[in-house]
């Protein structure tokens, strides 16, 4: 509790903005009148009363694919997020406290995985998977998006496990993953739950770029999904601009709205960079 | 996408950006040249993409105009007419038919670009490449004629196989065969025929390639073209032929006026002359605007499941809502289709049958349920899906066509809207053309959204025989090149073979009217929607006097119409 008033005020307009654009992505589907591909009204239909967001070339509710959207998008950030954050706590610890050999080997395998471009890896898992489900494509992202987090942990365990109470918990002759559980973990915590947080909005970008290019989920609606047929549409050069805005707006506030809150748990939890005290 | 803490998202939405307003950029400053060279030049675009690779003529990726049906460089015996459906005098003056062989008359004078004559020995040196190489794409030509012999320089005689008479197909190959000089091709060895990048065409069309990059072709025009007195003298003195990135890019270029004549596909295209006001238009000012040439067909595969029953595709068919698809994926640039494979306008308007087409099916979602409540014995689940009396469910059913292809990806949308709303469950899946491409011969698929022979003198016939003529057609998992659903009906072949070889075009249409009942009878293909050969919108901001449906001196098309459009336009009055 403690911690959370000692979060500079942006952190609370930034969470307050994602919860609330969360919110309409858990509700909005439930509420809404018609399904996301419902064929509604006419194609490029202005916001208006009928329908508060436009609609877009088959005549679909941009309001609805909306909420749909978010729906997506969150769903797939949050099983990348997890997925990529496990992966490389995993990882990470492994290389960090066993060190040696296994170090050696795991960490090649993360600067490799660091080297090859991720959204390449990406467009060829899009592109030769059979199927193109939401979950799928999630498992997609996180199994490429873990290796600057083990790399951090990695670095991070190396330096935990040579304190005092790791070396007494080792020679009263604790297991290894009971030391890794209860002796190191618990200190990594602070820096986990950032990984997670910039796991997630990565995740929910490289979904819009996919989809974007044309590789997204098929059948369902998402924000990257929406962006691509306004573009194919040319709904920029025919001037319908609630086709485009409307994904791009909520894409860039999602993402800039968790950058806001990972930033503002950085100042806290980050020594260095801790207001009002001295550094180091 | 990397996903080192803060950086790498960031440089992906700047990437997107960027790419958006290179996009803008090149839009803005592609092709015209400004002064003189501006008034005597025609830009077109949208017949090529991507860098120029070869212009041969025999290979499969031949750059603009080679292919494309365009005449600029190489030319056709005849010029097939889209509006009338005749095959029009080009390098030949006429064809004369007496039993099964038809005679080929050349124009006086024919002459390559480098002086030397074009004369029949050419024609049968053209042929004859097929024998040098087999991937040549006419190399079918010995299954239908059994001779071509040139009894003087300017008659070329194909005799006929008897057994197969094929006067249609051969009449494709007149029109569609660029003839090339046998003193230059003579002497590229036969496994190149294809591969031969043939930077320097030596052709006989009135246009010769004056240079090439990744943004354009350009064609400087032929001074002594032969055909000057009897086809026209055109009027550009280059045509040049912009490359773009993609359709945002070229429909901007378009609006602006640096293009004339573009081949894009441009939704909401009347907007540009209601809204604001462009000298533009295309064939016609209402829709659907152009001129169908052909038609996206859904194919469905007979082999296996519920899609196997005749009655369910039927139920399928009437369960599209057709009228939506026009306004909407194909942005009012179609009518709705009607329930038949004949094209109502243009050259095969002749054996449509309105009446017999009415009769078909429409939307209707509940003719769709009461086929499979009272015909089939389905019953409705709990989730709106029907699910057959031996319980299996109608789907769902995968509908696969191209990523990319926007207005075919937009129908198959609505088809899966309409047809889940109505009880038969359809999932669209967009992916890479190669992909759905093999499914597609390979018979593993469910539903496809595909083209099918566009129109031509042998069309419609053509058209009925790839989609469900069974002859020569390998079973499922076997790459099969026509009729991919594998239908089979056991009259098909006989009136296939009645209307090839039908006396006059009454007793053709008849035929085709009894092959398209079997369509609509057993819907083992269901027409979408209505396709332009070629999108058609000009700009008359630079040139005028191109042809439209109240001046349709030929057909709204930048290939198929020799060299009509060029010696017709005139710059406009500044």
């Amino acid at each position: 509790m403690k911690a959370l008033k000692a979060l500079p005020p942006r952190f609370h307009t930034a969470a307050a903005v994602f919860l609330l654009i969360a919110a309409a992505g858990l509700i909005g589907p439930l509420a809404a009148p018609a399904g996301p591909g419902d064929l509604l009204g006419p194609s490029f239909r202005p916001p208006g009363a009928d329908f508060l967001l436009g609609t877009d070339h088959l005549g679909r509710s941009v309001g609805i694919q909306l909420v749909h959207g978010i729906r997506t998008s969150l769903y797939i950030g949050l099983l990348a997020g997890i997925a990529g954050t496990v992966l490389g706590v995993l990882i990470g610890t492994l290389a960090g406290y066993r060190g040696g050999l296994a170090d050696e080997i795991l960490m090649g395998l993360t600067n490799i995985m660091i080297t090859v471009p991720a959204i390449i890896v990406l467009l060829l898992l899009s592109i030769s998977l059979d199927t193109r489900s939401v979950t799928v494509m999630g498992a997609c992202i996180g199994a490429v998006s873990w290796p600057w987090t083990a790399r951090a942990v990695r670095s991070q365990i190396a330096s935990l496990r040579q304190r005092e109470h790791v070396d007494i918990a080792r020679l009263s002759g604790s297991r290894t993953w009971r030391i890794i559980a209860v002796e190191l973990l618990p200190y990594m915590m602070s820096y986990i739950v950032m990984a997670f947080v910039i796991q997630l909005y990565g995740a929910i970008l490289a979904e819009a770029a996919l989809s974007l290019l044309g590789l997204g989920p098929s059948g369902t609606a998402s924000l990257g999904v929406m962006l691509h047929w306004a573009i194919a549409w040319e709904s920029i050069r025919g001037g319908q601009w609630w086709v485009f805005l409307t994904p791009t707006v909520f894409i860039t506030a999602i993402t800039f709205s968790l950058l806001l809150v990972q930033s503002s748990l950085d100042t806290v939890f980050n020594p260095r960079l801790r207001a009002g005290k001295a550094a180091r | 996408m990397t996903h080192r803490p803060g950086r790498p998202s960031r440089r992906t939405v700047l990437q997107t950006s960027a790419a958006l307003g290179a996009a803008a950029a090149l839009a803005a400053c592609t092709g015209t040249g400004g002064g003189d060279a501006r008034a005597t030049t025609l830009y077109t675009a949208g017949l090529q993409d991507g860098a120029p690779a070869n212009f041969n003529p025999l290979g499969w990726t031949a750059s603009w105009p080679v292919g494309n049906y365009a005449v600029h460089l190489y030319e056709t015996l005849f010029n097939f007419n889209l509006l009338t459906g005749e095959s029009e005098p080009l390098l030949a003056s006429g064809i004369a038919w007496d039993g099964d062989t038809g005679a080929v008359t050349l124009h006086e004078g024919t002459t390559w670009h480098d002086g030397k004559p074009l004369t029949s020995a050419d024609v049968i040196a053209t042929f004859g490449l097929a024998d040098r190489n087999e991937g040549i794409a006419y190399g079918d030509i010995w299954s239908y004629v059994d001779a071509i012999e040139a009894p003087d320089d300017r008659t070329v005689v194909f005799t006929l196989n008897a057994e197969r008479p094929q006067r249609l197909r051969l009449m494709d190959l007149l029109c569609f065969t660029y003839i090339l000089p046998a003193h230059v091709w003579a002497e590229v060895p036969d496994a190149e025929l294809t591969e031969h990048p043939n930077t320097e065409p030596v052709g006989s069309g009135p246009y010769t390639l004056d240079s090439y990059s990744h943004q354009d072709v350009t064609l400087a025009l032929h001074p002594d073209y032969w055909g000057a007195e009897i086809h026209g003298k055109p009027v550009p003195q280059q045509v040049v032929h912009a490359i773009y990135e993609g359709n945002d890019a070229a429909n901007l270029s378009f609006q602006n006026g640096d293009i004339d004549l573009s081949a894009y596909f441009l939704p909401r295209v009347n907007e540009l002359w209601e809204e604001r006001g462009l000298p533009v238009k295309t064939w016609q000012s209402d829709a659907p605007y152009h001129l169908p040439g052909s038609i996206p067909m859904l194919i469905i595969n007979t082999t296996t499941g519920p899609l196997a029953d005749a009655r369910v595709r039927r139920a399928l068919a009437h369960a599209i809502d057709y009228a939506k698809i026009a306004e909407s994926a194909m942005a009012g640039m179609s009518d709705p289709a009607q329930a038949s494979v004949i094209l109502p306008e243009g050259a095969e308007s002749v054996h449509f049958n309105a009446e017999a087409a009415a009769a078909g099916w429409s939307y209707d979602p509940d003719e769709a349920a009461r086929i499979l409540e009272q015909e089939v014995g389905a019953a409705k689940g709990d989730d709106g899906i029907y699910v057959l009396p031996d319980g299996t469910r109608l789907g769902p059913f995968k509908a696969a066509t191209p990523q990319g292809w926007t207005d075919w990806n937009a129908a198959l949308d609505i088809v899966a809207t309409t047809a889940t709303a109505a009880g038969i469950d359809v999932a669209t899946e967009f992916s890479d053309f190669t992909e759905v491409n093999d499914n597609l011969g390979n018979g593993a698929f469910d539903m496809v959204l595909w083209y099918v022979s566009d129109v031509a003198p042998s069309s419609p016939w053509s058209r009925i025989r790839d989609l469900i003529d069974d002859r020569d057609v390998p079973p499922v998992g076997e790459m099969a090149f026509w009729n991919f659903g594998r239908f089979h009906h056991d009259a098909v072949p006989a009136l296939l073979d009645e209307a090839a070889t039908a006396a006059d075009a009454a007793a053709a249409t008849a035929a085709y009217t009894q092959l398209d009942d079997i369509i609509r009878a057993e819907a083992p293909a269901i027409p979408l929607m209505y396709r332009p050969l070629e999108f058609y919108q000009f700009s008359e901001k630079n040139w005028t006097g191109f042809p439209t449906k109240d001046d349709p001196y030929c057909a709204p098309m930048q290939g198929m119409t020799g060299i009509q459009i060029l010696s017709k336009i005139k710059p406009a009055e500044s």
